[in-house]
C-alpha cells in the first residue's frame, strides 16, 4: 500500500468515528448542534489528527527527522545547556580544524608537479658532520646520474640586480641547470624552457620570469618575449615566463618569491673541483624504480667515488630525500607538537561536554524513569539523547568552522614569514570533511556515558525518588572522575606552554652585546661589472659614508662586509705562537672607522680603528675578548700577529673590544677578528652592508639613504633594509609564535577546565542541597558549608593535578628539543603551573560554594 | 512529552496498554475501543481521539495489531482492528511490569 492510500484509510476512519460519536450523542437526546459542538470538542482538528498520524506512517529515516526537529525543540527549551555545550563543542574543534588545515596543506598536499611523489632531493653530507651542509659539488653529478634516476638538475639561489626599466632593483632568482624545467614537468606559461647549448658558458645571456615580476615590474606585457631586461649591468633576452601556479621547490619556505630563472651555464673550474659544494639538486626517479633502488645505486657510486678521490669525496656520502619530505620535514616536529596541544584542547571539551550531557541527562532522569515505566522503549529514549547530539555536532561543526576560519586568518597572519605554504591553507572539502566528521566522534564520545547511565534506569527505584540517590551517586562519581581528567588534561598543556614561555623569556633576556634598535642596515652589493675590484668598492662606500654623515638625524655610519646577524666570514688563521699548521678558527670582518661607535660595542683595551690603517700600511686588527682569551690564554693579546696564510702578511692586534653574540640571542658569543675595510689587502670578501645609528626612527631615514645611494650610481639598488632589531625579532619569530600558539591553546584549555570545575561542583551542591540544609539547620556555619564544599572540589584538583604532573613529566621530553636554557623539568613551571591551575580551579568552585553556604536550611528541607 | 498525566488522561504507554487489553478481549475498531476502555474504567478514563488513534497507528507499525476494513455491528463501514501474537506477548509483560510498578507506587505513598 502506498502512503496516499494510507493517509486515506486514516482520513476515512476518522471521518466515521466522527459520525460514530454523532450518532451517539444524539441517541443520548443531544440537538444536532450540541452534539456536533461535543464531538469538535473531544476530537480536536481532525486534520491535525491526520497530519499526526501521517507522521507516524512515514518511514524510520523520516522518523529520524521527527526525532531531530524534537531534539531541536528541547534544545531551544534549555539554552543555558544548549550554548554552554556548543560553545565548547566550537571552541575544540575550531583550533583542531585550523591546525589540520594546515597540517593537510603544510605537511600532507603533494607538490604541485605531475607525479610529484617521483621527486627527490639529492644532497651531500659529509660522514665527519652527518646533519651539515647538503649542498652538492656540481662536479660530482654527471655520477649521479644512474638508472634509478629520469634526470637530476642543479638550482643555486642567486641574486641580480634589475636596471634599465624603472628604479635599479635587488631581485631574488636562481640558476638552474639545462634539466631543471624538464625534471620537475614544468612548462613556462609564455615562451620555452632552456635550451641545451644556453648552459654551455659563455653562451648568450636568457633568462625566464616568474609570473610575479613579469606582472610588477613589465606590466604582464604579452610581448615581453620581444625584450631584453637588464640584469647586473648585462641584457639577458627573456625567453620565457613561468605561470603564477609554478613554484620553484627552492621557494617552497622561502621568505621570497624566485622571481627569475637563468641558465647555470656552470664554469669549467667549478665542475673540475669536486670538492666545491656550491648547488642543491632535484632528481625524478626513473619509471619503475623505487627510491630504494636509486639510494642504492648512489651510494655504490659515492663509495667509487670516495676511493678514487680521497682527498674531496673521502667523507661526502650522498642523501636521496622524498622532494616533499625535505621541503617540509622540518616542520613536522613543531606541527604535530601543536597538533598533540589542540588534541588535549579537544579532549578536555569533550569531557566538559560529557558533563554537560551527563547533568542534562540527570535532570531528565525521572521524566524517562516514568516514559520507560509506561512503556516507552529504552532504544527510543536513547534516540532521542542521539538525536540531541547529533544536532549540537552539527550545530558545533558549523561554529567550529566558523571559529577555524578566524584561527587560520590569525594563523597565518602571525606565522613567521617562509612558513612553507601556509598561505595556501585553505578550508576546503577535505577539511570541512575532518571538521564534521570530528564534531560527530566528539559529540558521540561524549553522549556514550550519559546515554549508557540513562539507559540503565530502573523505573521502579528512579520513581521512588531515587533521582537523588541510585542514579544520581554512579553519576556523581562519574562527573568526578571526569573533573579529575580535565584538570590532568589541562595541566599537562599548562606545563608544556609554560616551559616555553620560560624558555623564551631566558631567551628574550639574552642581550647581544650590540645596539640593535636604532641600527638601520641595509645590502648594497656592487656589482663586478661596474666595481671591479675591492679598492673600487672601498671608495663607493667610502663616499657614500660621507654623504650619509651629512644626513639629518644621522648619528654614526659604517660599512662592512657584512653587519652582524646578517652572515659572515669564518676563516681559521695562523698564530704567531701556534705550532707550524695550526689554525684557530675565528668570525672575521672587515670594517670601516666607526663600525664600534655605530654599533656600540665599547674598546676594552688598546686602540680602536684609525684613519691612517690603510693598504700599504703594516695589517693591523682589533679583537674581541674571547679570541683574546682563547688565542692567547695567560697572555696580552695586544702586539701579537697573525696571517691567514703563510704568503700573507702578518697582522697585528692593536686593540680589544667587547664580546658580543654575532649570530644572534640563540648562538654563543664566538672569537672575532675586526680588519680595517681600508685594508684591502687583508681580506677576501666584499663589502656590501651599510649601516647607520640615527637619532630619529630609522624607517624615516631610509628613504634618503636610497637617494644618496642613486646619486652615487644610478643603477644601484639597495636591498634587506631593516634595522638589527628587526633582523632579531624575525630570527626569534618561529619561536615566539610556537610560544604564543601553545600558551594560547594551553590558556584555553585553563578556560574550558574552569568552565568544566565550576559545572561540576555547581551541580553537586544542587544535588546536595537538603543535606547542606540539614547540616545548616542541625548548627554547622555557612563558613563550615563553605570548606566542606570546597575541600571536596580541592580533593578532585589534586588528585587530577598529581595525575597531570605525572603525565607531563613523561610528556615534557617531547619538548626539551625546542627549550633554551631550560631543563624540561624546570622546577619553576613544574611548581607554578599546578600553583595557577590550583588556585583558578578554587576559585571556579567558590562561587557555588558561597551559593552553598547561603542555603536557607527550611526552604532546602522542604524542597523536593 | 513528558509529562505524567493528570486525572482523566492517560500516558502514551498507558493508553497503548489498555487498548491491547481492550482487544484481548475480541477484535474493534477505534470508536469501540474508546467506548470500551470508558466502560471498563468504571466510567473514569476517558479517551481522548487525538490520542487514540496516533496510538493505534503506531501499535500497528510495532506490529502488535493488525487492522482491516469491515463493517460494525450496526453495518456501518470501519477499521477493525485484531491483537497479533506479538501483541498478546507484549500485553503480558506490560501487565506484569505494570503491577509491580503499581504495587511499588502503592508501598511508596503508603509508606511515607
Amino acid at each position: 500500500m502506498s502512503h496516499g492510500d494510507r493517509d486515506d484509510d486514516a482520513a476515512e476512519e476518522l471521518r466515521l468515528h466522527l459520525e460514530a460519536m454523532l450518532d451517539a450523542n444524539r441517541r443520548a437526546g443531544m440537538s444536532d448542534d450540541e452534539a456536533r459542538r461535543d464531538a469538535r470538542l473531544r476530537f480536536g482538528n481532525p486534520r491535525a489528527l491526520q497530519e499526526e498520524i501521517h507522521d507516524l506512517r512515514r518511514a524510520w529515516l523520516l522518523d529520524l527527522v521527527a526525532d531531530v526537529r524534537h531534539a531541536a525543540r528541547r534544545l531551544c527549551r534549555a539554552p543555558g545547556f544548549s550554548a554552554a555545550a556548543l560553545l565548547t563543542l566550537a571552541l575544540g574543534l575550531g583550533v583542531n580544524t585550523a591546525l589540520f588545515a594546515v597540517l593537510d596543506a603544510v605537511l600532507l598536499r603533494p607538490l604541485p608537479y605531475p607525479q610529484p611523489e617521483r621527486l627527490v632531493a639529492l644532497a651531500e653530507s659529509s660522514v665527519d658532520e652527518p646533519g651539515l651542509g647538503g649542498a652538492v659539488a656540481p662536479a660530482n653529478m654527471a655520477d649521479y646520474r644512474v638508472p634509478a634516476l629520469a634526470g637530476l638538475a642543479a638550482h643555486a639561489s642567486q641574486a641580480m640586480d634589475l636596471t634599465g626599466s624603472g628604479p635599479p632593483e635587488a631581485l631574488a632568482g636562481q640558476f638552474v641547470g639545462a634539466d631543471y624545467f624538464e625534471v620537475l614537468g614544468a612548462q613556462p606559461a609564455l615562451g620555452r624552457r632552456f635550451l641545451d647549448a644556453e648552459n654551455e658558458p659563455g653562451a648568450s645571456h636568457v633568462v625566464i620570469l616568474g609570473d610575479g615580476l613579469w606582472r610588477r615590474r613589465f606590466g604582464a606585457d604579452p610581448r615581453i618575449l620581444e625584450r631584453s631586461i637588464r640584469l647586473d649591468g648585462e641584457s639577458y633576452r627573456v625567453v620565457g615566463v613561468m605561470g603564477a601556479d609554478f613554484q620553484a621547490p627552492a621557494e617552497i619556505g622561502a621568505p621570497r618569491p624566485i622571481e627569475f630563472h637563468v641558465p647555470a651555464a656552470l664554469p669549467r673550474e667549478l665542475l673540475q673541483n669536486r670538492g666545491d659544494h656550491e648547488v642543491d639538486v632535484v632528481a625524478r626517479l626513473a619509471a619503475g624504480a623505487t627510491l630504494a633502488e636509486a639510494r642504492a645505486q648512489l651510494t655504490a657510486v659515492s663509495e667509487r667515488l670516495a676511493k678514487a678521490y680521497p682527498d674531496t669525496n673521502g667523507p661526502v656520502r650522498v642523501r636521496l630525500t622524498p622532494l616533499l619530505e625535505d621541503r617540509v620535514g622540518s616542520l613536522r616536529r613543531s606541527l604535530l607538537l601543536l597538533l598533540g596541544a589542540v588534541a588535549v584542547v579537544l579532549l578536555i571539551a569533550c569531557v566538559n561536554l560529557a558533563n554537560l550531557m551527563l547533568v542534562r541527562a540527570l535532570g531528565r532522569a525521572r521524566e524517562i524513569a516514568v516514559r520507560v515505566a509506561l512503556g516507552a522503549g529504552r532504544l527510543r529514549v536513547l534516540r532521542e539523547g542521539l538525536a540531541e547530539a547529533f544536532l549540537l555536532s552539527l550545530a558545533g561543526g558549523v561554529l567550529g568552522v566558523a571559529l577555524a576560519q578566524a584561527t587560520l586568518r590569525g594563523l597565518q597572519a602571525l606565522a613567521p614569514e617562509g612558513t612553507p605554504r601556509l598561505a595556501e591553507v585553505a578550508l576546503d572539502v577535505r577539511v570541512l570533511a575532518f571538521a564534521f566528521a570530528l564534531a560527530c566522534l566528539s559529540m558521540g564520545a561524549a553522549a556514550v556515558l550519559p546515554g549508557l547511565l540513562v539507559s540503565r534506569v530502573r523505573p521502579h527505584e528512579s520513581l521512588r525518588g531515587a533521582e537523588r540517590s541510585l542514579v544520581a551517586a554512579p553519576t556523581l562519581r562519574w562527573g568526578q572522575a571526569l573533573l579529575v581528567a580535565e584538570v590532568a588534561l589541562a595541566l599537562v598543556l599548562l606545563v608544556g606552554g609554560g616551559l616555553l614561555l620560560r624558555s623564551f623569556a631566558q631567551l628574550h633576556a639574552v642581550e647581544v652585546g650590540f645596539e640593535t634598535e636604532r641600527v638601520l642596515a641595509q645590502r648594497i652589493s656592487l656589482p663586478e661589472s661596474r666595481y671591479p675590484d675591492a679598492e673600487h668598492r672601498l671608495a663607493f662606500f667610502e663616499e657614500l659614508e660621507r654623504r650619509v654623515a651629512g644626513l639629518p638625524g644621522v648619528e654614526a655610519v659604517a660599512f662592512a662586509n657584512r653587519f652582524p646577524l646578517r652572515g659572515g666570514w669564518s676563516t681559521g688563521m695562523l698564530l704567531d705562537s701556534s705550532r707550524q699548521g695550526e689554525r684557530f678558527e675565528a668570525d672575521a670582518q672587515a670594517v670601516s672607522l666607526r663600525y664600534f661607535e655605530t654599533l656600540g660595542i665599547p674598546l676594552v683595551r688598546g686602540r680602536g680603528l684609525l684613519d691612517s690603517d690603510r693598504r700599504g700600511q703594516p695589517g693591523v686588527a682589533i679583537v674581541n675578548q674571547l679570541f683574546a682569551r682563547q688565542a692567547y690564554p695567560g697572555q696580552d693579546a695586544i702586539g701579537h700577529r697573525f696571517r691567514r696564510d703563510p704568503e700573507m702578511p702578518w697582522i697585528e692586534i692593536v686593540g680589544i673590544v667587547a664580546d658580543l653574540r654575532r649570530d644572534g640571542k640563540e648562538h654563543d658569543a664566538t672569537p672575532q677578528i675586526y680588519l680595517p675595510a681600508a685594508m684591502t689587502g687583508l681580506y677576501p670578501v666584499r663589502l656590501a652592508d651599510l649601516a647607520v645609528r640615527t637619532r630619529v626612527p630609522p624607517a624615516a631615514i631610509a628613504r634618503s639613504i636610497e637617494e644618496q645611494v642613486l646619486g652615487l650610481d644610478p643603477e644601484q639598488p639597495v636591498s634587506r633594509v631593516r634595522t638589527l632589531r628587526q633582523t632579531l625579532d624575525a630570527d626569534l619569530a618561529p619561536r615566539r609564535f610556537a610560544t604564543a600558539l601553545i600558551g594560547a591553546f594551553a590558556g584555553l584549555a585553563l578556560a574550558l577546565a574552569l568552565v568544566g570545575i565550576y559545572g561540576v561542583v555547581a551541580y553537586a551542591v544542587s544535588r546536595r542541597t537538603p543535606e547542606l540544609g540539614l547540616r545548616m539547620a542541625l548548627g554547622a556555619q555557612p563558613r563550615d558549608v563553605l570548606g566542606l564544599v570546597l575541600s571536596n572540589a580541592a580533593a578532585r584538583i589534586g588528585l587530577g593535578l598529581v595525575a597531570g604532573l605525572l603525565v607531563a613529566l613523561a610528556a615534557t621530553r617531547l619538548v626539551a628539543a625546542q627549550l633554551y636554557a631550560t631543563p624540561a623539568t624546570d622546577p619553576l613551571t613544574f611548581v607554578a603551573a599546578p600553583a595557577v591551575l590550583a588556585a583558578c580551579g578554587l576559585l571556579a568552585a567558590l562561587l557555588p560554594a558561597r551559593r552553598a553556604s547561603r542555603i536557607d536550611p527550611t526552604l532546602a528541607l522542604r524542597g523536593d | 512529552m513528558g509529562k505524567t498525566g493528570q486525572t482523566g488522561e492517560l500516558v502514551q504507554g498507558t493508553l497503548e496498554m489498555l487498548i491491547l487489553r481492550t482487544l484481548a478481549r475480541g477484535e474493534n475498531h477505534g470508536w469501540g475501543i474508546s467506548q470500551a476502555i470508558h466502560a471498563l474504567s468504571g466510567e473514569v478514563l476517558r479517551v481522548e481521539e487525538g490520542s487514540l488513534y496516533p496510538a493505534l497507528h503506531r501499535l500497528e507499525l510495532r506490529g502488535l495489531v493488525k487492522a482491516e476494513w469491515g463493517l460494525s455491528e450496526n453495518n456501518r463501514r470501519a477499521r477493525h482492528y485484531r491483537l497479533t501474537a506479538k501483541g498478546r506477548k507484549e500485553l503480558e509483560e506490560e501487565r506484569t511490569s505494570w503491577s509491580r510498578l503499581s504495587e511499588a507506587i502503592t508501598r511508596v505513598l503508603e509508606g511515607a
